[in-house]
């Protein structure tokens, strides 16, 4: 279906608002993307639904005078690189390289790059921004509008997202970071010097979690004194759980199941938690969270879970028969518990329609339904930079694991299962600095 | 949809209500239910429309209410009307609505009667309701959030079907508390001090009714969603109160508007709005004039369906889309305004009907016939006709 609709994509052919070249996923494929010198790097790429391999691909080279070449030292694997796996997200084809969050050296540098020099530490944001139309004007950088030129997310949504690295040409199709080296078109403006004492076990985060948990709790609204429901505990709900007391939440409550909320549990001693898989006969989260907030439900509710995965069998069958794309439970679930005229904000991926939505809860009970949309980076990581600086926050509480690019294929099937208490991976390459204090040691599969 | 409703009915038996902790006497939708315990002594009958069935509304004789509770209040009607929202009750699409309740959220009138509690209302003073019956002590109440209210509204199936109640509304169904509404010559107000307010003598009747809902409502809805300087607004539906919403958005400061419709009703908007622009899509004509996208700050609406999504679509990335909710909390702020004469709700009010021609007015509310917007309901207690606005008319 991914592959299918990238085709028509191909046949519609692309609008032409975009101002850098799309569809580069692989150097390998584009005629004039490859180094000269022939030089080769490892890369993760997609090869269908459920598979993905570490392959060997040509180094890229500078194609735009902003473009710049990253040596890539960090990289990790997001919950929303699982969709890509699945095959959930449309127009991916196979060589595809992926990875959105990426932090490494400059290697080279554009014609018209000027504040950058080879050598310097950096850390790529998710979204591809041009710096100077309407959205990045006002550093909404991931609704920038002249960087994908994709025609079907047009026509599905209305107008569509910025390019993003290695999220398919859904996005613009652009090779991600999973790899040893990556192009950064615009790169004077995607690309975040990284200071001596941030590390880059730490910068690293600020390509995507960070930001996009940081930007799920100011975007959905919460305030000094509230109650915050999180649903998932995965690297984006456990920022938000930290970012929510941060921004003054007196109370924040975890919903998941399994070793995840132990983990939360273990991290942040003075959070409730929820484990919906251990409920009792006839209770529901919603009636479980108005029992715990006053007979009344959290002020906000913030979702970090995405539409992938159903809970029960009918949204099962219905996404399986292709009637919805996406599960509306979780999304519901968030609506009914919520207090009257309270907030929820939607951060996990979503990505079509769904059915069975209640929107009479929504209407009449005044909740505040918001798309949180993929979170405008630049708005954010120089401010979260400084954060990390002054040990206002520290992301290597989410790190559990320290691996290899070349073990990265075999790394997505145990974050996929959730296997061996994989919350966030650090993923070194040959280019990598030593550990940083505080960070997990090497583990090799 | 019958059988839905039936089926809301027999899972509101079998869950019990929520009868915790309620202010005020609920579930009253017609004084002559349970016995005729809730009817005047008196024996006083009065005309009132009553859902009988599915697409069947009709004006029946009721007995006159009685006070049930300590701050009850009863009031003489001298002016109601019909709610789109009313046609959903005809429809059958509001589960709980039962054969006989009396309808109408909207209603002016004169103080009859006051409960042992009320200090503040005389017998006499001319007053409008608001739509929605609140307690004014729980603590979305003390936050002026009267819509949710938590003890005026019983139903068991709207707790299990959106995780908690709204407050009640006058003459919406047992969904919404089940009580009687003003679509009748008199009614019950539980709570009367804080379910009503009242009306200065330089506001008449025919502008003061629509302080009970859509004033506030569509005041609520740029309000809430946010339109501020220089936006541009989209809103989808030109009926009372999309036309209000309109008119509020350009107060707000709204650089254009932009109104969504079909048919007559795009005219009409454009005669009593200065500068509103409209897209008439009766006709394929949307898809014709619509090939570019526009860019909109943020869209206002009150259709459901499929209309959800094309606001979410034609919005501007990071924009605002509102599905039109229910509030009350500006009252004092929009009787102002009204009676300083900077609104004037009269743009909206195109009809002036008898009692005998509710109905009808509900059917022509559905079909948009008759170039009916919004209608006055006239009762044996209304004052003489206001200048200036309609004359009687039958439909």
């Amino acid at each position: 279906m991914s592959q299918a609709a990238f085709k028509v994509e191909q046949a519609l052919g692309h609008g032409d608002s975009a101002t850098t070249q799309q569809d580069v996923t692989n150097p390998a494929y584009t005629k004039g993307a490859a180094d000269p010198s022939g030089e080769k790097m490892k890369a993760l790429v997609w090869m269908g639904k459920n598979k993905v391999e570490v392959v060997e691909a040509p180094k890229p080279t500078l194609m735009e005078p902003r473009d710049v070449i990253v040596k890539v030292t960090g990289s990790t694997v997001c919950g929303s690189d699982l969709h890509l796996l699945h095959g959930a997200v449309v127009e991916l084809q196979k060589g595809d390289i992926l990875g959105h969050e990426f932090c490494g050296i400059v290697d080279e540098v554009g014609t018209e790059v000027t504040n950058l020099k080879k050598g310097q530490r950096v850390v790529a944001s998710f979204q591809i921004a041009c710096g100077s139309c309407y959205y990045c004007k006002q550093k909404l950088s991931s609704q920038c509008e002249k960087t994908n030129a994709n025609t079907l997310a047009n026509a599905m949504y209305g107008s569509r997202t910025a390019g993003m690295f290695g999220y398919s040409h859904f996005t613009g199709g652009f090779a991600g970071g999973q790899a040893e080296y990556t192009r950064v078109p615009y790169g004077d403006v995607n690309l975040l010097p990284l200071p001596d004492n941030v590390p880059d076990e730490k910068g690293l985060y600020l390509s995507d979690v960070l930001a996009t948990s940081w930007h799920a709790v100011v975007d959905t609204g919460v305030k000094k004194g509230d109650t915050v429901a999180i649903w998932g505990a995965g690297p984006i709900g456990q920022m938000a759980a930290e970012f929510a007391l941060y921004n003054g939440a007196k109370r924040v409550i975890m919903i998941d199941q399994n070793w995840r909320l132990d983990y939360m549990k273990e991290k942040y001693p003075h959070l409730d938690t929820l484990d919906f898989s251990k409920l009792g006969k006839g209770e529901s989260v919603t009636s479980k969270l108005r029992e715990m907030c006053d007979n009344r439900g959290p002020d906000v509710s913030i979702e970090c879970v995405a539409g992938e995965y159903a809970k029960g069998w009918a949204h099962y069958f219905e996404m399986m028969l292709g009637l919805e794309t996406d599960t509306s439970e979780i999304i519901n679930e968030m609506i009914t518990s919520t207090r009257n005229f309270g907030s929820c904000g939607i951060t996990g991926v979503y990505v079509g329609f769904t059915n069975h939505f209640n929107v009479g809860s929504l209407m009449e009970r005044g909740i505040r339904l918001i798309g949180n949309g993929q979170a405008p980076v630049h708005l954010y990581w120089e401010k979260l930079l400084k954060m990390i600086q002054e040990g206002k926050i520290d992301p290597l509480t989410m790190v559990s694991h320290r691996v290899r690019l070349e073990d990265l294929d075999k790394v997505y099937y145990k974050f996929e299962n959730k296997e061996d208490g994989m919350q966030k991976v650090y993923v070194q390459t040959k280019w990598s600095a030593p550990p940083a204090e505080g960070s997990p040691s090497l583990t090799t599969y | 949809m019958v059988a839905k409703n039936l089926g809301a009915k027999l899972a509101e038996t079998v869950l019990g209500h929520g009868d915790q902790d309620r202010a005020t006497h609920t579930d009253i939708s017609n004084p002559d239910r349970e016995g005729g315990q809730y009817a005047d002594l008196s024996g006083e009958k009065m005309k009132a429309m009553v859902w009988m069935a599915k697409n069947d509304m009709r004006i029946v004789e009721a007995s006159k209410p009685t006070l049930v509770d300590d701050h009850d209040v009863i009031v003489r009607v001298t002016g109601s009307t019909v709610c789109g929202s009313d046609v959903h009750l005809m429809h059958g699409v509001v589960v709980q609505v039962e054969k006989g309740d009396i309808l109408g959220h909207e209603f002016c009138s004169i103080v009859d009667t006051v409960g042992p509690a009320v200090s503040h209302l005389k017998v006499g003073e001319r007053v409008v309701n608001s739509f929605v019956v609140s307690c004014g002590e729980c603590s979305f109440c003390k936050q002026n959030l009267t819509t949710a209210c938590e003890r005026t509204n019983a139903s068991t199936v709207q707790e299990m079907l959106y995780g908690s109640r709204t407050g009640g509304i006058f003459g919406y169904s047992h969904f919404t508390g089940g009580y009687a509404g003003g679509q009748a010559e008199y009614v019950r107000v539980p709570i009367g001090e804080q379910s009503l307010l009242k009306l200065p003598g330089s506001v008449p009747d025919e502008k003061g009714l629509y302080l009970s809902d859509v004033l506030p409502t569509s005041y609520h809805s740029v309000s809430d969603t946010g339109v501020y300087e220089g936006d541009c607004v989209a809103i989808w539906g030109l009926g009372p109160m999309g036309l209000m919403a309109c008119f509020w958005a350009f107060r707000k400061g709204a650089k254009r508007v932009i109104d969504i419709d079909k048919n007559w009703r795009t005219e009409y908007a454009k005669s009593k709005i200065p500068g509103l622009e409209t897209i008439n899509f009766s006709g394929g004509e949307y898809v014709k004039s619509w090939t570019h996208r526009v860019e909109l700050s943020l869209s206002l609406e009150q259709d459901i369906s499929e209309m959800v999504n094309e606001c979410i679509m034609s919005t501007r990335k990071f924009g605002r889309v509102g599905i039109i909710a229910d509030y009350t909390g500006y009252w004092k702020e929009l009787l102002q305004l009204v009676e300083s004469g900077q609104v004037d709700p009269t743009i909206m009010l195109t009809h002036r009907i008898t009692m005998d021609d509710i109905a009808k007015s509900y059917y022509a509310q559905e079909k948009q016939s008759n170039g009916l917007v919004k209608c006055y309901v006239e009762t044996r207690f209304s004052a003489p006709r206001a200048e200036g606005t309609q004359e009687l008319t039958s439909l």
